[in-house]
Order: C-alpha cells, then structure tokens, then sequence
C-alpha cells in the first residue's frame, strides 16, 4: 500500500467512526432492505414463540387486572422515550440507550418481548429506525435476546447476593453488549466473510461495533442503576424479584 | 416529526391496506432482486409521491434523508471490507500475522447493491409513514386478524408516547437551566434523575388515566372509530404499475 493509500484508508476509517458513533440506536437497528429474504423470515420464525409467550403473559395479565394494560402501554411510551433520548456519550457525542434492560428488571422480560415490538414498529414507523421487513431481526436481538439476558443476569446477581445497584448496572450493561452481540451475529450470518464464512464475519462487525458499544454498554448500565436506585427513592415501587404489572395485578 | 406533516385528503383518505400491500410489495421486489437500477426507480417514485402529496420543510428532508441515508452508505461500506490471510484485489491492510482487512471488487458491488436496496426500502417505508397516519395503521392491524389486545396496546403507547416525552423534554429543559450539563457526572446524574422522575410521573399518570376511564364506562375494552376509506382505483393501478416495473427493471438488469 502506497503512501497516498494508507492517507485515504486513515481518512476514511477516521470518517466512519465520526458518522457511526452518534448513530447507536441505529446501530443496534438492522435497517430496512439490510437482510436477504431467508434471514427476514428466520428472524421473524424464531421470534415467535417469544412473542406468543409474551401474548399469553399479556392476555393473563390484563384479564386478571384492568388496571394493568393501561400500565403497560405507559411502560411500552417509556420505553420508546427512553431510546429516543440523547445518553451522554466519552466520546463527546450523544448516543440513545435500548431502554430494555430498564424494562425487563422494572416489567419482566416475557412481558418487555411484547411491548418491544410495538416499540419497534413504532420506531419503524416514526423514526426510520429499523423496518419492517427486519422487524423479526431486531425483534430476536432488542426484544428477546436483550431483555432475557438482562434479567437472568439480575436474577443471578441477586442470588449471589450482589446489591442492588451492581445487579441493575450490570443486568443492563450485559444485556446491551449481548443485543449488538446477536446484531453481530444477525449480520454475519446474511453476509457472511468469502474466506472464513460467519465467524470471520462476526469477528469485523463486533470489532466495528466495539468502538462505541462497550463505552455506551456502560454508561447504560450507570445510568440505568442510579434511575432505578432514585425511583426507589422517590416512590413505593419496588422492582427487587416481582415485576411492576404483576404487584399491580 | 413524522406525523406532524400535512399529508394531502386523496393520498390520506386510500384504504391503509392498499397502501401497506404496495409498500411492502415494492420493498419485497428490492430485497428479492437486489438490483440497483430497479431500486433507483423505486426509490424516484416513492419520493415523487412523498413531495407531491406531503408538506415537507426542506430542513425535515434534509434531516430525514441524510442521517439514514449517510448511515446506510456506511454501513454498506462496512460489508465491502473483509478479513482475510490473502491480500484483497482493491485494498488489503495487514492486521495481525497473515491476516488483512481486506477489499474486493466483489465485495464493492455487494455493498453498492445493499446500499440502493436499503435507500429504496427506506424511501418506501417512508411513504407509508408520512401517508398512512398511526390510526390507520390499526385498521391494517385489524384487518389481518391481529389480537385485540395488541392493537389496543399499541393505540394506548401511540397516544402516551407523546405525553411521557413532553415530560421528558420539560425535565431536561429545566435540568440545563440549571446547568446540568457543565460536566459528564452531572450529566449522568442529571439523565438518570430525569429517567427516574419520567418513570414515577408516568406510572401515577396511568393510575390517574385509568380511573378516568373507569368513571367513562371502561370495562377492559377500548373502542376505536374507524375512518371511512376510499379505494381508488387510480391508485391501484398506479400501485401495480410501479410494483411490475420495478420487478420488470430488476429482472432484465439482471438479464443483460
């Protein structure tokens, strides 16, 4: 590679990084038209038991208690809020948080499946965030994936007698990395390396995505925990072990 | 934001169903075929439509169209590089052993392919955003038999959203009055303070909403007005026409 190669290689890479860092909630969105058909319909095949599990706990929830679908839908607008806002970046630019591991350790994740495909609809339809044909992609990845994770590792903390704010810091932090670790592997499966296939694949995007994720999974996680820990503060809700719809039904 | 625009009465008042059959048969054709120019045409049409029948700010298309479309150029970008032990026909760059970040030509026209795909998918997911109204899209919810408690889920998050992010923006506003912003552990302080606030004003806000409802009857059901429809059937063969000849486009660019 000749002199003048290695400046516009540098230049580039320089340009990519100052476009793809303030873009994270687009990041973790695959966008419209990015998947092959086969991959759409995968995604959307493996998502639906999730979300007939979610439908089900939905259903349960809002026959036992009235109260609780109205609950709900205000879950669901928090969510959407909270991955519209601008999260304080190292990098000195502005990145938006998933919102999900917020959600499954206040909601539950079955019932953070259901509401995060509204959400994703939502943000489909309003923001251009994501699509249609990709919903089941970003499905698998921010509504099941993240949130299940999310709240297995709270559980876990818990039962290893970890406190609260390590619980939530952690919980959400992991369950971030691990939503851009299956958009990684998402990626890497519809477009995958011509000489080391998938893995190879995953191996670039994870690397592309690392430069900002890994800063931004923690700043999540902090933010996420010191929200928690204040709303305990200010209010009698106590998210520790029983979600907020199931106490309300 | 999108659903502030003023969309024009015929474009507005075309069964949601139509609408969202087209968009979806347009944005299938592209991520079926893949074909540039038959994305370009797609792409053309869908903006001609959108800036004929919607009020749009030059600043709102600017904003709308640069971001997503910087970020799916980059993106793509980020297809054309591969990891590789053999040098690349374009570029390679040695990362560790024998190994190189490398680019092909055939990766170059991936990427090309997968940029014009998403631009053109996108510009139809934008028509059906600025011309089918969110209440509109519950008839095409209602239509294909969706369970009555998702559509009413997403009318209620519909409706709430706006109220919990004028809430939201009030907090920060006040929050960089106060000079919330001056250092990155104030900000973070201030963002989960918000977050917090947000949360606790929402939820005693759906507390309050719900016993209005109750005192309105409310027994668990929620009943929405549809609007009256047209189907027109200048649109629908304006419809077809443009769905067969992109396929048409992308069959013979594929051909020749």
């Amino acid at each position: 590679m000749t002199k003048k190669e290695k400046k516009v290689f540098l230049l580039t890479a320089v340009l990519c990084l100052l476009f793809a860092v303030p873009q994270k909630a687009q990041a973790m969105h695959i966008m419209e038209g990015y998947l092959p058909p086969k991959d759409c319909i995968l995604w959307f095949v493996l998502c639906i038991p999730f979300i007939i599990a979610g439908f089900m706990s939905l259903k349960k929830i809002t026959t036992q208690n009235k109260k609780a679908l109205i609950i709900l839908a205000m879950a669901g607008a928090f969510t959407f809020v909270l991955s519209s806002l601008k999260i304080p970046s190292v990098t000195g630019s502005s990145s938006h948080p998933t919102g999900m591991g917020f959600g499954s350790v206040i909601f539950g994740p079955w019932v953070m499946s259901i509401i995060g495909v509204i959400v994703l609809v939502f943000q489909s339809l309003l923001l251009a965030h994501g699509g249609i044909t990709t919903l089941g992609a970003n499905t698998f990845s921010m509504a099941v994936a993240g949130p299940f994770v999310s709240y297995g590792v709270y559980k876990l903390c818990r039962k290893l007698n970890a406190g609260k704010f390590i619980s939530v810091a952690l919980s959400a932090g992991i369950g971030d990395l691990f939503t851009y670790c299956v958009t990684s592997f998402q990626l890497s499966l519809a477009y995958p390396s011509q000489n080391g296939g998938v893995i190879m694949s995953m191996i670039k995007f994870l690397g592309i995505f690392a430069v900002t994720q890994i800063p931004l999974a923690i700043i999540e996680g902090i933010i996420t925990a010191l929200a928690l820990s204040a709303i305990e503060k200010i209010s009698d809700i106590d998210f520790d072990g029983k979600c907020v719809i199931s106490r309300e039904a | 934001m999108i659903n502030s625009v003023y969309v024009s009465e015929y474009i507005k008042n075309i069964n949601p169903n139509i609408k969202a059959v087209f968009a979806l048969s347009v944005i299938l054709s592209c991520i079926i075929f893949k074909e540039p120019l038959g994305c370009i045409f797609a792409m053309s049409v869908m903006w001609v439509i959108i800036i004929k029948n919607c009020r749009l700010s030059k600043h709102l298309i600017c904003h709308i169209v640069l971001w997503p479309i910087l970020f799916i150029a980059l993106s793509s970008f980020m297809v054309s590089f591969d990891i590789a032990n053999y040098r690349g026909e374009v570029f390679s760059l040695k990362i560790i052993n024998n190994y190189f970040l490398t680019v092909n030509a055939q990766g170059i026209k991936k990427a090309i392919r997968l940029f014009f795909t998403s631009a053109a998918s996108l510009s139809t997911m934008y028509f059906l955003s600025f011309t089918t109204p969110v209440n509109d899209i519950v008839y095409v919810f209602k239509t294909i038999k969706c369970p009555k408690e998702i559509t009413e889920l997403f009318m209620l998050i519909y409706r709430f959203i706006f109220i919990v992010l004028n809430m939201a923006q009030s907090i920060t506003t006040a929050q960089n009055c106060r000079m919330a912003q001056r250092t990155f552990k104030t900000r973070i302080n201030a963002m989960a303070l918000m977050l917090s606030s947000v949360f606790v004003l929402s939820y005693n806000k759906s507390l309050f909403m719900y016993n209005a409802m109750l005192s309105r009857c409310y027994s668990g059901e929620i009943y929405f007005l549809n609007q009256k429809y047209v189907s027109s059937r200048k649109f629908v063969i304006l419809a077809v026409f443009i769905v067969f000849t992109v396929v048409l486009i992308s069959v013979l660019e594929r051909i020749y």
